[in-house]
C-alpha cells in the first residue's frame, strides 16, 4: 500500500477506480493555407460553433461560479483582438488552425508573465478555448474522455471546460499534480464539494488506470491499492459521511451552543477571499486563521500596504460581527519566495520562519503588513496573530512594532483614533506553551496550531511516510500538553482557540470544550460537523471524560475511551 | 473625429480582474471610438478582454485613458466614471 500526500483543496473521502486523465491537446504544424478566404470562413465558423457549445454548457449550469467562468470564456471567445491577430496570420498565408494556435500563444505568454496569480491562471482558460476552437476547425470531437462509471480522476491538471463537460455524478474525487488552489478547476471542486487533493507529485506515474484509489482530501492523503481492511473501513466512513452531510445542513443557521448553554465559536481556516465566501455560506462564526502568506505566493514582488489593506478590509468587514483572526506571514525555510532571497536551510522547520523571519526583516516583511492590518481594524473585529513564537522577548518586540505602526498611522492621519484589536500568538513551539503564564499579561488570545504542534512535540515530519504514523493527534502527550496550556492560562483573561484539523475530529471536540477552548477553527468543509458536535455536547459531562482521557496510556486507549462517549 | 484623454485610477482591490475587466469591455464595446488604456507606455485595446487583463493593472495604478473617434466625448466620462465607481454598477 502506497501513501502519498498533497495539499487539501476540497475535503472529503472518496474511494474508487482511478481514471488517469491525459489531456490530448491538439498541436498543429506550421503550414501554408490553400485559400485565404476559405481559411477565414473556416475560422469564423469554428468560433461560432464554439460559442454555441459554451452557450449550451451555460444553460446546464445553475447560477454561481461555474456559470460565471463560462460567461468569462464566452467573452474571451468574442475578443476582437484575438480574432484580428488570427486573421492577420491567415493574411500572411498560414492555415486557420496554425494562426489560431499562434495567436493564442501570444496572449497566453502575455498573461503568464504577470505577477498576479489570478491572471496567470487565465492563461489556462485561453488554452481551454483554443483547444475547443481547434477541435471544430479540424473536425475533431472535443476531448470527451467520458466517465461511464463513478471514478476518481487523476490528472496533471484539468481544464475548466473539461471538468464541466464530465458527468459530475461520476466524479468521486480528483487528484491533481498541479498545486494551484486558485485555478478555476480548484474553485469548481470546492463549489461542487468534490473531494480534491492538489499538488500530489508524480501522481500520473504513481497511479495507473483501474488502480483502486482511496483518498482522504482533508488529510490531503492518497492511498493506492489499499488492503481490504482499509478499503472496508473507508467504505464505511464514506457511507457515514454521506448521511452526516445531509443531516448537517440544518446546522448552517445555528449558533454553537453546548447542551449546558455555553457559547462557543466554530470558525474557519481560510487562505483567500474565495474560501471566505464559501465559509460564509456554511454559516461560519468568523475566521480563526487567515493564512496571510498565501498573498505572497506566485508573484514577483511583495504586495503593497494598500493592496494588503483592501484584502484585510474585505475580510474583516464581511465577517463582522464575528472576528477575523489574521496570522501575519508564516513563511521561511520550506516556503521559498523568489523575490525575498531567503537562504536555503538544513532544517527549514527549525529555522528562520514565521515571526522570527518577520522580525529579521521588519521594514519589508513586518511593518507594511501591520500597518495594513491596523487600518483594516477600523472596519470590524480584528485579531492579529503571530506564528512560530518562542520567547517572551519576541512577543514584546512584536507588540512594540504594532505600537510604532499605530503611532505612525495616527501621525499620518491614516488612523483617526486608536483602533480596537486583539493581539495573540500561535502556540506551536512547545517551549512557548511552558511559559504562557508569564506571557499572558501581554496577550488577548492564543491559538493552538495542532498540525505543527504535533510535529514539534513528537519530532515527526508528517510528510515523511516512514515516520508519519508517529504524527498522531491521539498520542496521550498531545492531550496532556493541551491540558498544560489550559492550566497555564487558568485565571487569566486570555481566550484560547484551536486552529487545526484536530478540531474537525468529532470525538475530540468534547475534550477541547472541556479544556476551555472557546473558538474551534476548521476548514470550511468541516465546519458544520464541528458545530453539530458542539451542540450535542455538555461541557459538564465532558470534564469527567477529560479526567479519564488524561490517564490514557496510548493512542488506542484514548480512542477507545472517546468512542464509548 | 475627436480625442479624449484623461487619467484613471484602479480602485478595485484585485486590479482589473475578470469582473471589472468584463464590465469595462462591455461598456467600451458600446461605443464606436477606439478606446485604449495605457500603463508604463504600453497601450491596450479596452474592447479586448485578453488585452486588458495582460495590462497587469493592479490596485492603485494610474492609467491613461485614450479615446479617439466620433463619440469620444460621450465615451470618455462614461468610462472614467466606471473606474470611480470601482465597477460596482
Amino acid at each position: 500500500m502506497n501513501s502519498h500526500f498533497g495539499k487539501t483543496c476540497s475535503p472529503g473521502i472518496a474511494i474508487g477506480k482511478a481514471v488517469v486523465f491525459t489531456s490530448h491537446q491538439i498541436e498543429v504544424e506550421k503550414a501554408k493555407g490553400q485559400n485565404k478566404d476559405l481559411e477565414v470562413f473556416a475560422l469564423k465558423r469554428a468560433f461560432e460553433s464554439s460559442e454555441i457549445d459554451i452557450n449550451l454548457l451555460i444553460e446546464k449550469q445553475n447560477p454561481g461560479p461555474s456559470r460565471e467562468i463560462l460567461q468569462a470564456h464566452l467573452m474571451m471567445l468574442q475578443d476582437p483582438e484575438w480574432m484580428d491577430q488570427t486573421l492577420s496570420l491567415i493574411q500572411q498565408g498560414m492555415t486557420a488552425a496554425y494562426s489560431l494556435q499562434e495567436s493564442s500563444r501570444v496572449f497566453k505568454s502575455m498573461l503568464e508573465k504577470l505577477d498576479d496569480e489570478y491572471l496567470k491562471a487565465r492563461a489556462h482558460d485561453i488554452t481551454d478555448l483554443a483547444q475547443r476552437v481547434l477541435g471544430h476547425l479540424l473536425g475533431r470531437k472535443q476531448n470527451s474522455q467520458l466517465l461511464p462509471e463513478p471514478s476518481i480522476l487523476v490528472a496533471h491538471d484539468i481544464l475548466p471546460s473539461e471538468f464541466l463537460s464530465l458527468d459530475r455524478k461520476n466524479i468521486l474525487g480528483m487528484i491533481l499534480e498541479n498545486a494551484s488552489n486558485t485555478s478555476h478547476t480548484a474553485i469548481l471542486a470546492k463549489t461542487f464539494e468534490i473531494p480534491c487533493v492538489v499538488g500530489v507529485q508524480n501522481a500520473l506515474s504513481l497511479i495507473q488506470n483501474n488502480d483502486l484509489v482511496l483518498m482522504d482530501a482533508l488529510k490531503a492523503q492518497v492511498l493506492i491499492n489499499p488492503d481490504f481492511q482499509t478499503q472496508d473501513q473507508a467504505k464505511k466512513d464514506l457511507e457515514k459521511q454521506k448521511i452526516e452531510n445531509k443531516n448537517l445542513e440544518s446546522y448552517i443557521h445555528k449558533t454553537s451552543v453546548s447542551l449546558d448553554q455555553i457559547t462557543f465559536e466554530v470558525a474557519s481556516n481560510l487562505s483567500c477571499i474565495d474560501d471566505m465566501n464559501l465559509a460564509l455560506t456554511k454559516g461560519t462564526e468568523g475566521c480563526g486563521l487567515f493564512r496571510s502568506e498565501f498573498l505572497l505566493l506566485d508573484r514577483k514582488s511583495m504586495p503593497s500596504e494598500n493592496e494588503q489593506f483592501e484584502i484585510y478590509k474585505t475580510l474583516v468587514s464581511s465577517l463582522s460581527p464575528h472576528k477575523a483572526v489574521i496570522r501575519i506571514f508564516d513563511i521561511g525555510g520550506d516556503k521559498q519566495l523568489s523575490y525575498l532571497n531567503l537562504p536555503k536551510e538544513e532544517n527549514p522547520f527549525l529555522g528562520l520562519r514565521g515571526l522570527r523571519l518577520c522580525l529579521s526583516q521588519p521594514e519589508i516583511l513586518l511593518k507594511p503588513q501591520l500597518r495594513a492590518l491596523l487600518r483594516a481594524a477600523q472596519f470590524g473585529k480584528l485579531s492579529i496573530m503571530a506564528p512560530m513564537v518562542t520567547t517572551l522577548d519576541e512577543v514584546l518586540l512584536f507588540k512594540k512594532a504594532l505600537k510604532d505602526c499605530e503611532q505612525e498611522l495616527l501621525k499620518q492621519d491614516l488612523l483617526k483614533a486608536e483602533v480596537q484589536f486583539e493581539i495573540g500568538i500561535m502556540v506551536e513551539v512547545p517551549a512557548i506553551a511552558l511559559v504562557l503564564k508569564d506571557i499572558a499579561a501581554h496577550l488577548d488570545f492564543i491559538s493552538v496550531g495542532t498540525n505543527d504542534l504535533i510535529q514539534y512535540l513528537c519530532a515527526t515530519d508528517r510528510m515523511n511516510s516512514t515516520v508519519s504514523h508517529l504524527h498522531d493527534a491521539y498520542h496521550p502527550a498531545v492531550l496532556r500538553f493541551l491540558n498544560l496550556i489550559s492550566t497555564e492560562l487558568k485565571n487569566t483573561k486570555v481566550w484560547m482557540g484551536l486552529c487545526g484539523e484536530l478540531a474537525a475530529q468529532s470525538d475530540y471536540v468534547p475534550l477541547l470544550m472541556a479544556l476551555g477552548f472557546k473558538e474551534l477553527s476548521v476548514s470550511p468543509g468541516s465546519l458544520l460537523k464541528t458545530r453539530a458536535q458542539v451542540c450535542k455536547t455538555s461541557v459538564q459531562d465532558s470534564l469527567q471524560l477529560l479526567d479519564r482521557a488524561l490517564k490514557a496510556q496510548n493512542s488506542a486507549e484514548l480512542k477507545q475511551q472517546l468512542s464509548k462517549n | 473625429m475627436t480625442k479624449y484623454e484623461t487619467q484613471v485610477e484602479v480602485k478595485t482591490e484585485s486590479g482589473l480582474h475578470a469582473r471589472p475587466a468584463g464590465i469595462l469591455v462591455k461598456a467600451a464595446s458600446g461605443f464606436k471610438s477606439n478606446i485604449s488604456l495605457e500603463k508604463n507606455g504600453v497601450r491596450k485595446n479596452a474592447k479586448s478582454i485578453m488585452s486588458l487583463m495582460s495590462l497587469g493593472a493592479v490596485y492603485g495604478d494610474h492609467l491613461n485613458l485614450i479615446i479617439e473617434g466620433e463619440d469620444a466625448q460621450s465615451a470618455g466620462p462614461a468610462i472614467k466614471s466606471l473606474f470611480e465607481m470601482k465597477f460596482e454598477i
